[in-house]
This record gives structure tokens, C-alpha cells and sequence, in this order.
């Protein structure tokens, strides 16, 4: 989830002067349902920060016993990922793509994301409560959108994640 | 070790009701009424915001010292511990020194591994009845 933990732009997002009010109001008509809230339907996945990923994620394979499923290093944001599953949770071990030197390997417990019904809805709500949230756009997992909760949250960095949110090419 | 599932992620609040609160009023999530409350001997209180198979615990020192107190201090408030739910906490725990990691002895079914042996991640193992 490079773009959660790097905080890198939304790609094609235009930057206009109106853009910060214009997060605060739904874009979209609300389909939230009152009492509802965000709808989230567990925790999707959960965020280690690292200076080394992938030593992190290879010290916590053979110690922990977490299988790492898959590896991902996303150019333009220099980050490097690797994706470990636990029931229905993925671990996401993310850092930079060039590991600077260092002493040693330093992790932290980053941020979490929720796996929401509808995330249209979801952002609506955060930005009802008066919050600024980011439109939803594509993740990095095929057909998914993810949008980041840019406040309101403690201190906690969190993030939407709807699958199946964007129709598979040839479909309506 | 064998790791069963993520049982829940800690985050330290400096007020529990407030930061429940928020996310209670924020993002419509509800607190389990049938758990958290005081933990004198911890020094903290907590509180439960399940979402899914995982929960996310609040917590609040209620202690000048310990973990969480210098946690508030360090860094205010945020993310604290991962929690990861183990058959065996006994077995898992013996397993962990057996392979050089530093964990603490377990206690009500909790035994948390020394950020020496996480790259500084807090981890707590839990294994529930």
C-alpha cells in the first residue's frame, strides 16, 4: 500500500484551488444509510513500516511463521512491499525500495486498512463527520479502490478498501 | 510458531472515552460493552472496537510509568501493538527462546516479545480459552 505509507499523490488527481473544500463535500449522492457508519467489514490489512521491508518481513517469515505470498516493488515511489496473509488479514511489510544504510532494522506498526461494503458510502461518512478523506482510486490489488482518512482518526493513519470496486475491462 | 490469526491491534488514546469516541461517532463503529473496563495491576484501561474477526483495543495509561505511559509520552497517541492470537502460548513461547527470540513469560495468557527480537515492533501473543 505504497501510496498509504509513502503518502505519494493520487495519480491523475488534478490540483485545483478548490480541491481542499471540495473533499469535504460527497461528490458523489449519498447512499449512506443513517447508523450505518463506514460498514466495515473487517480489517484488511495492517501496515509495518521498515527501513528494510524485506529483511523485516524474512525475520518475521522464519520466526513468526508468516509465509510471505507475495512481493511487490512499485517504481516512482521507490517503496518495496511484501505481503504476508493471516486468515483474513494480510500483513504488509513496506518500505523503501533502496534501503539506505543503517545500524539496524527498524520496524513500527504503521497504519491498518478497513475493508468497507461500499466505499463511496464510507468516505461520505468520514466527510459528514467533517473530515477530510481522499477520493477513492485504484489500489494496487487488481480491481480494488482505496481511499486514505486524512484526519479524525487519533493519530491512527487508516484507510478504505472496496474490492471488486472497479468492473474487470469488457464488463459494464 | 504457528500463528492463528491477528487477534487485535493496540492503540494508545490519551483519553479512552474520547478516542472511543471518535471513532464511535466519526466512522460508526460501536464499542463491545462486554468488554474492557480497568486494569489496576496494568496500569491501563481499555476498550474493545471489534471489526470483523479482529478488534481494535484503546487503551489509556492510567500509570505515569510503563510501556504505554512512555509511549503517550514519546509519541502521544497511535498505533501500539500488533496482537496475534497462538494455540499454544506455552509451547509458542518455549519455541521463540528456542530460536534465540527474548519473550516475556507469559501472564493471563498474554506474553509479549522483546522489541529486540521484533526489528522494535511490539508484539503480544495471546492465547484465548
Amino acid at each position: 500500500m505504497a501510496e498509504f505509507v509513502t503518502g505519494s499523490n493520487r495519480k491523475g488527481a488534478k490540483i485545483g484551488k478548490d480541491r481542499k473544500a471540495a473533499e469535504l463535500i460527497p461528490r458523489s449522492p449519498a447512499k449512506r444509510e443513517r447508523g450505518q457508519g463506514v460498514r466495515a467489514a473487517h480489517v484488511d490489512h495492517i501496515v509495518i513500516a521498515s527501513n528494510d521491508s524485506a529483511a523485516t518481513a524474512k525475520h518475521f517469515s522464519e520466526t513468526f511463521g508468516f509465509e510471505i505470498k507475495r512481493t511487490m516493488s512499485r517504481p516512482g515511489t521507490r517503496a518495496h512491499m511484501e505481503f504476508a496473509k493471516l486468515q483474513e488479514v494480510v500483513l504488509e511489510f513496506a518500505g523503501p525500495g533502496e534501503v539506505q544504510p543503517y545500524d539496524e532494522v527498524r520496524a513500527r506498526l504503521g497504519g491498518f486498512v478497513l475493508a468497507v461494503e461500499d466505499i463511496e458510502q464510507a468516505v461520505a461518512v468520514v466527510r459528514e463527520a467533517g473530515f477530510p478523506c481522499g477520493d477513492p482510486h485504484p489500489a494496487v490489488q487488481p480491481g480494488a479502490k482505496i481511499a486514505s482518512v486524512k484526519a479524525g482518526t487519533g493519530g491512527v493513519p487508516f484507510a478504505f478498501i472496496q474490492y471488486n470496486a472497479i468492473p474487470a475491462e469488457g464488463q459494464a | 510458531m504457528k500463528a492463528k490469526r491477528i487477534d487485535h491491534i493496540g492503540i494508545v488514546v490519551k483519553d479512552l472515552e474520547t478516542g472511543v469516541a471518535t471513532y464511535e461517532r466519526n466512522f460508526g463503529l460501536r464499542r463491545d460493552p462486554n468488554r474492557g473496563g480497568d486494569l489496576p495491576a496494568l496500569g491501563i484501561r481499555n476498550a474493545f472496537v471489534p471489526i470483523g474477526d479482529a478488534d481494535l483495543e484503546f487503551i489509556e495509561s492510567t500509570s505515569d510509568e510503563g510501556p504505554v505511559a512512555e509511549f503517550v509520552k514519546a509519541r502521544g497517541e497511535g498505533t501500539f501493538h500488533l496482537s496475534i492470537e497462538v494455540d499454544d502460548l506455552a509451547s509458542t513461547v518455549e519455541d521463540l527462546r528456542a530460536l534465540g527470540c527474548r519473550v516475556g513469560n507469559p501472564n493471563n495468557g498474554i506474553a509479549f516479545v522483546s522489541i529486540r527480537s521484533t526489528h522494535g515492533l511490539n508484539l503480544q501473543l495471546i492465547q484465548r480459552a
